[in-house]
């Protein structure tokens, strides 16, 4: 251990950074919004995919359900057990990707005493983005099972050159890099959403008021980088990676508001303060670690775990800095385009053999890493692909990298003390030698 | 040709699809291998090249594919990943991959990805064929465009400038193709058969091994002199869910004391029921037909496939349905519950054998539940 006399200050346990509380504040308000105009109020919503142009729907002043987050909710509050009996019950076997079909059987179980705020009411439509095979099956189930509400679909089209380096092209030299052929498709189908949108909701998408919406994605992405120079730079790191994590992914779901980028500001002058003032998560930091792969949503506290007997802390997770690298489109005159570009290879660009690697390397030199933890999740094999590779290609880089492999369904599935034993172990034959 | 002689070609084919290549690859052709049934054969034949449908063999194994692949990945792409690495499609001067289930889009990944981790990895030229069935007209012009980049390949490794005549030509061959096999379906859907239903899946897969100008006169040499009918009162099975690719679960089930009648999947029955319109702009027919047309994991509306599903029940008057998925099956599990009510409400019994491995599967397990099945059947009084 570290003389105590002249260690830097360890931001104590319970004591948030100002953003992060800030950015829990307006999630709930968001909430609390969302009850009183669609709950009560009867207003139009739209459920839609994670990774889908929820830009649309943030101008029209449309709220946006995303599913993995009702999933979240739900699990959150031990439903989840619930919902897979349910599950069990009408046929649906237990391999099938359950997680994100959570929110579709609070519908099917009709309890409004029983779901999350109530279930969530009949939506204006549902947006599926038709990435691997199944959104198209549960969406129209789900469709009719509100008693017929319109399923809108994005289909996916597939790049056929993973040019390397991809970060690199992904802001401002976007056309080549996801191939004109596929934007071309892309800004047609999200026409058509607007088309809809429009017609279901009786209001318009003014065109420049998407346009400013664009430019502060942009602008929210660049203070996000900006976050991510501070934090791979200080050493020890001044926040840890949960509340990084709430901050980013606060300005993330709500991208393209003034909020996002005045809490983001913010956000960066709080981490220089604290920078400057020494204060630290770890103050004894010895070893950075990245977080490879899905987030351990529900035991976020794993992340801090390794801090006080070794002084290994994770400091970077794929959701750090995606929404500067990854969200980020420049733009001249075509906002639309910049906003087809935005989604239309996300998911590849932290799955697929190559490109996932390629970025993750590229993050643990700039944060200064020297070691990797990659969750695999079981009963969701599209988030499992790739990562043997992934794996493969950061050890070759010089990065060890411990591979858990675990449920996310069930957190009681979960097993603490053999993952904390098995991070333990690799740390002290792999990372510390 | 002689019936007999037909499907004794149609056999050797169907247990030796490798073998069949390198003899043509031998005698000059080049061939342009494909998985799946969303290529359109069309396309290289009107280029004067030389199609052949690739498909797993549980059998084949490489120690690579362990090394790279997860094990979720379908146990038939696993297999194809391995023959690919041991060498098996060298003698394809192209392999189209189409886009239609997730896990050969992730298959065409990975093998472009292999070549940097297996220098000696001897991969041949790779095409995706970004086909998206989603039923619009945006999905319709995108279809277009990926049709004529295929085109586009074809012609550059060596292929014919693809001419509207030499299209409507091919368009024409395939419709042959595709009416033969029902013309031919009847000798294992009739009420007196000559033909098992392992014998219908190599039948109905010859129509894509073969090339078309053996294809043609061995089905009609086998619809006009088939073999022998044989009577048959075992039950009727349609069997429905992942490709069989390979005959092991038909033969188990015939074994066990039933009659597949019917397959429901991409490579059975329902890959020949629709034929290529032959009027209009041929590019557009073959989007069409390419798009709506043919069964696929990702294609929807349900009901629409359910109906075509209700349909092939009735047509081939099966009388219980098996449905076998792949043991990480994601997809066709949603669609179960929905698909044994419209069973239920004929009074069509079902059983549901999900999460079945494609390697090294628990066959005494299989042929016990299929068994056991079969018995609750007997025990109905008629
Ligand atoms: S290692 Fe533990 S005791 Fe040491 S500074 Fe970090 S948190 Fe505090
Ligand atoms: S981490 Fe991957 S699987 Fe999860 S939401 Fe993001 S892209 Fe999707």
């Amino acid at each position: 251990m570290t003389d105590t006399a002249t260690r830097p200050p360890r931001a104590p346990e319970g004591e948030r950074m100002a953003a992060t509380l800030a950015a829990q504040a307006y999630q709930k308000a968001t909430q609390a919004r969302f009850r009183a105009e669609v709950i009560e109020g009867g207003g139009d919503y739209v459920i839609a995919d994670a990774v889908a142009p929820h830009e649309i729907f943030h101008t029209m002043d449309v709220p946006v359900i995303s599913l993995p987050w009702y999933s979240a909710v739900i699990s959150a509050k031990q439903l989840s057990p619930y919902y897979f009996g349910l599950m069990d019950e009408l046929g649906y076997h237990d391999g099938l990707p359950r997680y994100t079909s959570l929110p579709f059987m609070t519908t099917l179980a009709n309890e409004p005493e029983r779901a999350p705020y109530g279930g969530l009411p009949k939506p204006t439509m549902i947006l599926e983005r038709l990435r691997g095979d199944y959104g198209q099956k549960i969406g129209e189930q789900w469709a009719r099972a509100f008693g017929g509400v319109p399923l809108v679909t994005i289909d996916n089209s597939s790049v056929t050159e993973l040019t390397p380096g991809w970060f690199r092209h992904a802001q401002s030299d976007w056309e080549a890099l996801y191939e004109p052929h596929r934007l071309d498709f892309q800004v047609k189908q999200i026409e058509n959403v607007i088309a809809v949108a429009e017609t279901l909701t009786h209001r318009s998408l003014d065109p420049g008021a998407f346009r400013q919406v664009m430019h502060r994605v942009n602008e929210a992405g660049e203070l996000v980088d900006r976050a991510k120079r501070i934090i791979a730079a200080a050493r020890p790191a001044p926040v840890s990676l949960p509340e990084q994590l709430t901050n980013v992914m606060a300005a993330t779901w709500n991208r393209g508001s003034q909020w996002a980028v005045d809490h983001l500001r913010t956000y960066c002058e709080e981490l220089e303060a604290r920078v400057a003032s020494g204060v630290a998560a770890c103050p004894d930091e010895r070893v950075r670690l990245l977080w490879v792969n899905n987030g351990l949503w529900f035991n976020t506290g794993f992340y801090r775990a390794f801090e006080e007997k070794y002084g290994a802390t994770f400091v970077w997770s794929m959701y750090s800095n995606f929404l500067s690298d990854g969200y980020r489109k420049y733009f001249t005159d075509d906002p639309l385009r910049a906003l087809a570009a935005r989604h239309i290879s996300m998911n590849e660009q932290l799955h697929l053999p190559g490109w996932m690697a390629e970025w993750i390397i590229e993050q643990a030199r700039d944060y200064g890493c020297t070691g990797a933890v990659m969750l695999v999740p079981i009963g969701d094999r599209m988030s499992a692909f790739g990562t043997k590779l992934c794996a493969m290609a950061l050890e070759q880089g010089g990065i060890p990298t411990l591979t858990l492999t675990a449920s996310m369904v069930d957190a009681r599935l979960w097993d603490n003390a053999a993952m904390i034993r098995k991070v333990e172990e690799f740390l002290e034959q792999r990372v510390l030698k | 040709m002689t019936g007999a002689d037909a499907l004794a070609r149609i056999r050797a084919v169907y247990a030796d699809r490798l073998g069949e290549a390198r003899r043509r690859r031998a005698a000059g052709a080049t061939l342009v291998g494909y998985f799946l049934n969303a290529v359109p054969v069309e396309l290289i034949l009107a280029a004067g090249l030389d199609p052949i449908r690739l498909v797993g063999d549980p059998a084949r194994r490489s120690p690579l594919t362990e090394r790279y692949l997860e094990e979720y990945f379908d146990g038939e792409v696993q297999s194809l990943f391995g023959a690919a690495m041991e060498g098996d499609f060298a003698d394809m001067s192209l392999l189209v991959i189409p886009r239609t289930a997730e896990t050969y889009l992730q298959l065409y990944y990975f093998l472009k990805e292999i070549p940097k981790w297996e220098l000696q990895a001897s991969v041949p030229p790779l095409h995706l064929f970004d086909l998206l069935q989603t039923p619009h007209w945006t999905v319709a012009q995108y279809d277009l465009g990926r049709m004529r980049a295929l085109a586009a390949r074809l012609e550059e490794i060596g292929g014919a400038r693809i001419d509207e005549a030499a299209l409507r030509t091919a368009i024409a061959t395939c419709n042959r193709l595709r009416s033969l096999l029902g013309q031919a379906s009847t000798l294992w859907q009739g009420d007196a058969p000559s033909l098992s239903g392992v014998d219908a899946l190599a039948v109905i897969a010859a129509a894509s091994v073969l090339h078309p100008d053996e294809a043609v006169p061995a089905l009609e040499a086998l619809v006009a002199d088939p073999p022998p009918v044989r009577r048959d009162d075992r039950p009727r099975v349609l069997l429905k869910g992942s490709p069989q690719s390979d005959p092991r679960v038909t033969a188990l089930i015939e074994e066990a004391g039933a009659r597949v009648v019917a397959h429901d999947h991409v490579a059975g029955d329902t890959t020949y029921d629709t034929l290529v319109s032959e009027g209009g702009d041929p590019w557009e027919a073959l989007v069409h037909h390419y798009q709506l047309g043919i069964p696929g994991l990702r294609a929807y509306p349900q009901r629409a496939q359910d109906q075509r599903f209700l349909a092939l029940v009735e047509r081939s008057r099966a009388e219980v349905v098996i449905f076998f998925h792949d043991q990480y099956d994601d997809t066709l599990g949603w669609e179960y519950p929905d698909q044994k009510k419209l069973l239920d409400a004929r009074g069509i019994p079902s059983l549901f054998l999900k999460q079945q491995p494609y390697l090294d599967p628990p066959v005494a397990e299989q042929h016990a539940a299929v068994a056991g099945f079969l018995a609750t059947l007997q025990k109905v009084p008629a």
